[in-house]
């Protein structure tokens, strides 16, 4: 698939998270630099677990974008305690990868993610945490998840 | 010795008062065909006159607007209204003027009636022909300013109707004034050439200020020649009037001398008075003599003057039409262009609302080849192609299980329609992507053999 075919869409999702970012998001401008990837600021929700917390989530969009899904992952020093999260930042969520579909973008993937940090409970990593950090592969997307909790 | 009734203005200089004749009829007015002019806009054209019939004095009212006032009292029009010696007339007081109360009396027109032996009044001052008003005449200017246009129509009527009667001008004056005007045509001409400059660039002229400003200097423009006009008639009539009252002095003196040696005649039946007599006569014969033809030079100096004006008011009007027409032509444009911007906006509108609503969601273009699902969601045919051969075949909207597919004819017409209309750079980008999709369906026809990727199971 051609390049310029997902530039359009990628263009327009990040100007839409320039321009008018729903409330907890901010686009980093300095991520803008390489193309193909961009950085979001996403913020905990306000009487929640994570509230007033601060994190960064790293989209790449791979070629076949939007027919497949962004691999999506917290970076930097400050990774939610979560337990669909874990610690190097991969995120257990079904959107991510099975459930993906062209009509998503960056912005509803965001939303998505605030979405499961505010329903969290109790802040604890994944019960396989420290096995899956050891034998991952370094994309997400190569990993089979197992969707079992649609509580949290 | 006999006494005459005379009038005086009060508060004005001396030469402003009038005698009235027995039989003689005196008109009052702003025209100039009055025999007293009075200048100002609270004095209707033809105002008012005043007659003596057997030994009384009689003012009469000719429906003017403003009227007359006797000893503070209004008159009724069209009536004679006999005078008394000692009585004060007032002409042309507006009924609900503010500015009267503080008026000096030198700007308004207020006459007594009084009574004097002949002998005093021939050592008066000739009668001034045009009484002003300093407030009339400010306020005659301002109204100038106003209604310039309209006021040079009156006067050329007045001049058409009566032009032997008009203020007589000066040759050497209107020399003068040629020159003046040509001076203040070339400024116009100046002016007019930077005020053309701007409509060059832009070739549509769009700014009202500019249309405001010509108007604005068209009325200076008419203004000044208004009051030049206005200035040479007061000079001219200055001349004549001098000129008239040089002719009445030297006319009286001879009559005086004339009368004093008749008297001599008769008393001396002297051979050597009468010679002096017949002299005197023919002096005075030759005095009228020349004073006729000074009438008639000056007469036909006067046309010529009129002539000249009437030439230059013409030219101001056709000036002034041609400005008009301009000025239509301007409105004209600027109503285009603002029709044509609102048409720019609303179109531009209409793109923003076509991007928004038939953008497909995959790819954020226009649909290329719109196609639409069970579910009622469309796509480019490309994305929706590209998304089904995934294993899950739902819509990616809903979710729906996708069961059908339909090409929809008339959104893409309507696409295509509008992209018509749109900028060529748009154009060129629509062919380009319509190509491009061309070129990856047919890769994809013959695919090439897809990359499993590795699963990890956790």
């Amino acid at each position: 698939m051609a390049g310029c075919f997902v530039q359009k869409r990628i263009q327009k999702e990040i100007l839409t998270l320039k321009n008018s970012p729903p409330p907890g998001m901010k686009l980093c401008d300095d991520s803008l630099s390489s193309p193909g990837q961009f950085m979001v600021e996403v913020k905990g929700a306000e009487g929640t677990l994570f509230a007033g917390e601060e994190f960064k989530l790293l989209f790449k969009f791979g070629q076949s974008y939007p027919f497949d899904s962004p691999q999506v992952t917290f970076v930097g020093n400050q990774i939610p305690v979560h337990p669909h999260v874990y610690s190097n930042g991969h995120i257990c969520l079904s959107i991510l990868t099975e459930d993906w579909s062209p009509a998503l973008s960056a912005e509803s993937v965001c939303l998505s993610i605030i979405s499961m940090l505010s329903s969290c409970s109790e802040k604890k990593r994944p019960p396989d945490n420290a096995f899956y950090i050891r034998t991952c592969s370094k994309n997400p997307k190569n990993t089979k998840w197992w969707f079992h909790d649609d509580k949290v | 010795m006999t006494r005459e009734i005379y009038f005086e203005r009060l508060g004005a200089s001396e030469e402003q008062w009038l005698s009235v004749k027995p039989g003689e009829k005196i008109t009052f007015g702003r025209s100039v065909t009055n025999r007293i002019r009075l200048y100002s806009e609270f004095v209707s054209r033809e105002h008012a006159v005043i007659e003596q019939t057997n030994g009384n004095i009689y003012i009469t009212d000719l429906k003017s607007l403003n009227g007359i006032h006797v000893n503070e009292v209004k008159i009724k029009t069209n009536i004679k209204h006999q005078l008394k010696v000692g009585d004060k007339v007032e002409i042309g007081k507006p009924l609900d003027c503010e500015e009267w109360k503080h008026l000096k009396l030198c700007d308004r027109f207020v006459y007594e009636v009084k009574e004097d032996e002949v002998n005093n009044l021939l050592k008066r001052p000739v009668m001034a022909k045009v009484h002003k008003s300093l407030f009339s005449v400010k306020q005659h200017q301002e109204r100038t300013k106003m209604v310039g246009i309209k006021r040079k129509q009156e006067n050329v009527e007045v001049a058409s109707t009566k032009p032997e009667l008009i203020n007589i001008l000066h040759q050497p004056k209107t020399e003068v004034k040629l020159i003046t005007n040509n001076d203040v045509s070339d400024q116009d001409k100046d002016v007019k050439t930077q005020e053309e400059k701007p409509q060059h660039p832009n070739g549509v002229l769009l700014n009202d200020n500019y249309v405001a400003f010509v108007k604005n200097s068209t009325f200076r423009k008419l203004t000044r020649l208004e009051k030049q006009l206005e200035m040479q008639r007061e000079e001219s009539a200055k001349e004549k009037q001098n000129l008239e009252d040089e002719f009445r002095r030297r006319e009286n003196m001879l009559k005086s001398e004339l009368l004093k040696y008749e008297q001599l005649a008769k008393e001396n039946n002297d051979t050597n008075t009468k010679d002096q007599l017949v002299r005197k006569e023919a002096e005075l014969s030759n005095l009228l003599k020349e004073m006729k033809e000074k009438e008639k030079l000056e007469n036909e100096k006067v046309a010529k003057n009129e002539e000249l004006l009437r030439d230059k008011e013409q030219q101001l009007r056709d000036e002034m039409m041609k400005e008009k027409v301009l000025a239509q032509q301007r409105e004209k444009d600027a109503a285009m262009a603002a029709q044509r911007e609102a048409e720019e906006l609303a179109k531009k509108h209409v793109v923003g609302k076509l991007e928004e609503e038939l953008q497909c969601i995959i790819c954020s273009e226009l649909f290329v080849k719109s196609t639409t699902l069970n579910c009622s969601h469309t796509f480019c045919q490309f994305c929706i192609d590209g998304w089904l051969k995934k294993k899950n075949k739902v819509c990616p909207v809903c979710r729906a299980e996708v069961t059908s597919r339909n090409h929809s004819l008339v959104l893409d017409n309507y696409i295509e329609a509008a992209i018509a209309e749109m900028s060529p750079e748009l154009q060129e980008r629509r062919k380009m992507l319509i190509t491009e999709r061309k070129n990856a369906e047919a890769a994809l026809k013959d695919p090439p053999k897809p990359i499993r990727k590795r699963k990890r199971k956790r």
